[in-house]
């Protein structure tokens, strides 16, 4: 270290100087990045409820598995009929004899998604759509940050930025996501299995395009309007219900609170917002509320 | 010394008769996968076998598979420059070359399983905002890394060759390789030599992170029967060097027939790439037991479900057929081949190594598909499409043909010695 010549000491200079530019560019690259996607970008939800943690709670006793979420789901979202057979919540058919505690497999191994008829003797539902997990392993793997995880608590999805590697799928522990296989066909009136209606297409709600994913949104449009989402409006026996973790008033506070609740696959640290609790069964075999 | 620069560069002046078919044959297998891509691209991937459970397929069994091959070129070719092994020297090159096509084979597989291909330009303009969380985002620059890395050093290797090939060629040729060699100067030797020594010193530790990162693809997601592992870097890693030395036993036993290099190519490199393989697939099928012990004892329910469909289930027979014939029967050829002395077949060792690839290939197919279809009805079966089968029989037919065409531009050998 006897001298540094002017050579040396003008390439240290340099070799920073090229250190500091090149964090400038990132930091500057980065800006740049975020508002050209803002540009590029279509789909567009209601800004988030400021403070608030969005979760459902399901009574698995009162399901009667007459699938009106379903079908009320597929109307308000726009979701294609065709050409694949796709929804966002699935209803399965269990029996009697497995505990919820047991369905360690998406979809569960006993679980029947195929029924005619419901309720059946010694069998009960168990309805499953997006768990909108507080630690989701769905969106940190996304390479184009186009499923996030917003600060109401909803995960949801940009259409416009999908590339459709499914990895997010892959990652999903409760095959909560689905792919457009196909181009989705939308008629412009549909009619509605529930009570025979004709149904326009909902145009707060994105149509998507062939080769993205989607999900359930907890119906975004609706709840941050404060609406309660489709399904759980639909439902007759009142199974479903929906609110603000962080109102210690809501439905779904007190629910959590008072009732035993549990959750599906808690020991992959998830924390999901999908509660699952019973009051007893509330119909008997013909189907009719107790 | 001129005769055997001589005969080095046959394969660049002269093309035989039985060339031509072979290219067109390998040209219309690809046409038709590029047929089939076309009609993926217009109707979506619902052509494929592929659905909403079972949601990755093929392509990403290639991709893995490709990766892994990759891994034998450089690994080989920095060995030589770093360890001074001469023996292996001769098939550096060859190996090298495979390196580069099948990366490029696998960053394809990657492209074709897109749904919206046409958007992958948002990985290059989100890279900065998803690096620090997407492990798809860690094998791209990994990958992206090793690509770059390698070509970058084979094109140095290849310099001077292209010098002397330029003087030994004439007409279009000439002007061919003297394009390909900016502002050469005869001096350049020992400093691209020190670049070389440094990027087989950076290459060495990024291969192995390739193959790393593949892994954690699918190691990082916790909820996935048999794929969230610990050991699943040096479980892929091990499959990449038994199968990349698997295939360059194969190209070099190739080579090494219809070039008439048999002088060239010592038996003994066969012997020792081969007993690399052999050992490498020996501590696979102890991982593979390792694996399946844990998950069939005590395993979870779905670790059950998977592993009894490999064993027992639905996938047995592609399971026993390829641990048999595929893992065992190769191993116990060249256990007996590295134990008696002197003794090396080629021929019987490139079948074997064959088998020992197509094997690995089924081993990834193992990996992916069964965890994605377990504990389900009919919804999550998975049976390849036509489309599916056309694109596989494509992405193999189009490394062999852009192999067999890098064949006739680049010297397969360091034509002079240092």
């Amino acid at each position: 270290m006897s001298k540094m010549n002017r050579r040396d000491f003008l390439k240290s200079i340099g070799v920073a100087g090229i250190f500091v530019a090149f964090n400038q560019a990132i930091s500057g690259y980065k800006k740049v990045g975020s508002n050209f996607l803002k540009k590029v970008v279509g789909t567009t939800y209601k800004p988030p409820v400021q403070g608030a943690s969005f979760a459902m709670a399901i009574d698995v006793g009162a399901c009667i598995g007459c699938r009106r979420c379903e079908y009320g789901c597929i109307l308000e979202n726009n979701i294609p009929e065709a050409p694949s057979n796709m929804h966002w919540i699935d209803l399965f058919e269990m029996t009697n004899e497995t505990p919820v505690t047991s369905v360690e497999n998406m979809p569960p191994v006993n679980g029947v998604i195929d029924y005619v008829d419901s309720p059946k003797e010694d069998h009960w539902y168990l309805s499953f759509n997006c768990f909108h997990c507080d630690n989701p392993p769905c969106t940190p793997v996304c390479p184009t940050g186009a499923t996030y995880k917003d600060e109401d608590g909803l995960v949801l999805i940009n259409y416009d930025i999908c590339i459709g590697c499914r990895y997010c799928m892959t990652a999903c522990p409760y095959n909560a996501r689905r792919f457009n296989w196909w181009q989705p066909e939308h008629s412009p009136s549909r009619i509605s299995p529930i009570d025979g209606s004709v149904v326009p297409l909902n145009e707060e709600v994105p149509l998507r395009v062939r080769g993205v994913t989607e999900k359930c949104t907890f119906c975004v449009h609706r709840v941050r309007d404060g609406l309660q989402p489709r399904c759980v409006e639909v439902c007759p026996t009142r199974a479903r219900h929906f609110g603000d973790l962080n109102d210690p008033n809501s439905e779904v506070s007190l629910i959590v609170k008072n009732e035993r609740t549990i959750r599906i696959r808690e020991n992959l640290g998830t924390q999901p917002h999908l509660f699952y609790f019973t009051r007893g069964v509330k119909w008997n075999d013909e189907g009719e509320k107790l | 010394m001129s005769d055997k620069v001589e005969k080095l560069l046959r394969p660049i002046k002269y093309t035989s008769r039985e060339f031509y078919p072979f290219i067109l044959f390998l040209a219309t297998i690809t046409i038709v996968a590029v047929y089939a891509y076309t009609r993926q691209l217009s109707r979506g991937l619902g052509v494929t076998g592929l659905n909403d459970i079972t949601i990755w397929g093929i392509y990403i069994v290639n991709f893995i598979f490709f990766i892994g091959i990759s891994h034998a070129g450089i690994a080989i070719s920095a060995a030589v420059r770093l360890f001074k092994s001469d023996l292996y020297k001769p098939i550096a090159r060859i190996a090298e070359i495979l390196t580069i096509v099948s990366l490029t084979m696998a960053g394809l597989s990657i492209v074709i399983d897109l749904g919206r291909p046409d958007r992958s330009y948002l990985l290059i303009v989100n890279y900065l905002l998803r690096f620090k969380e997407s492990p798809l985002i860690w094998d791209i620059t990994a990958v992206g890394t090793y690509l770059t890395l390698s070509s970058t050093y084979l094109y140095l290797s290849l310099r001077r060759d292209f010098k002397i090939t330029s003087e030994r060629v004439n007409g279009w040729q000439k002007k061919f390789y003297e394009f390909l060699i900016p502002s050469y100067e005869d001096e350049e030797h020992s400093t691209v030599d020190r670049i070389s020594f440094w990027l087989s010193v950076t290459i060495l530790p990024v291969m192995v992170m390739v193959h790393t990162t593949v892994a954690w693809i699918f190691a990082l997601l916790g909820s996935r029967p048999l794929w969230f592992t610990a050991f699943a870097g040096p479980y892929y890693i091990v499959a990449a060097i038994a199968s990349g030395l698997g295939s360059v036993v194969v190209i070099a036993a190739i080579m090494r027939k219809i070039y008439h290099w048999e002088e060239v190519f010592d038996p003994m490199i066969f012997k020792g790439l081969s007993n690399v393989s052999m050992l490498t697939t020996l501590i696979y099928i102890y991982m593979m037991l390792a694996e399946q012990i844990g998950a069939l004892y005590a395993g979870p329910e779905a670790e059950f479900l998977v592993s009894y469909e490999w064993l027992f289930g639905s996938f047995s027979s592609i399971f026993w057929a390829m641990t048999t014939l595929g893992l065992i029967v190769p191993f116990l050829f060249l256990l007996y081949q590295a134990f008696k002395p002197g003794y090396v077949n080629i021929n019987v060792s490139a079948v074997m190594c064959t088998l020992l690839v197509i094997a690995f290939w089924f081993k990834r197919y193992m990996i992916i598909v069964p965890t994605l279809s377990i504990g389900i009805q009919e919804v999550g079966i998975y049976t390849p499409t036509w489309v599916e089968i056309s694109i596989l029989f494509g992405t193999f037919a189009l490394p062999i043909l852009l192999y067999a065409i890098l064949t006739k531009i680049l010297p397969l050998m360091e034509l002079e010695e240092h």
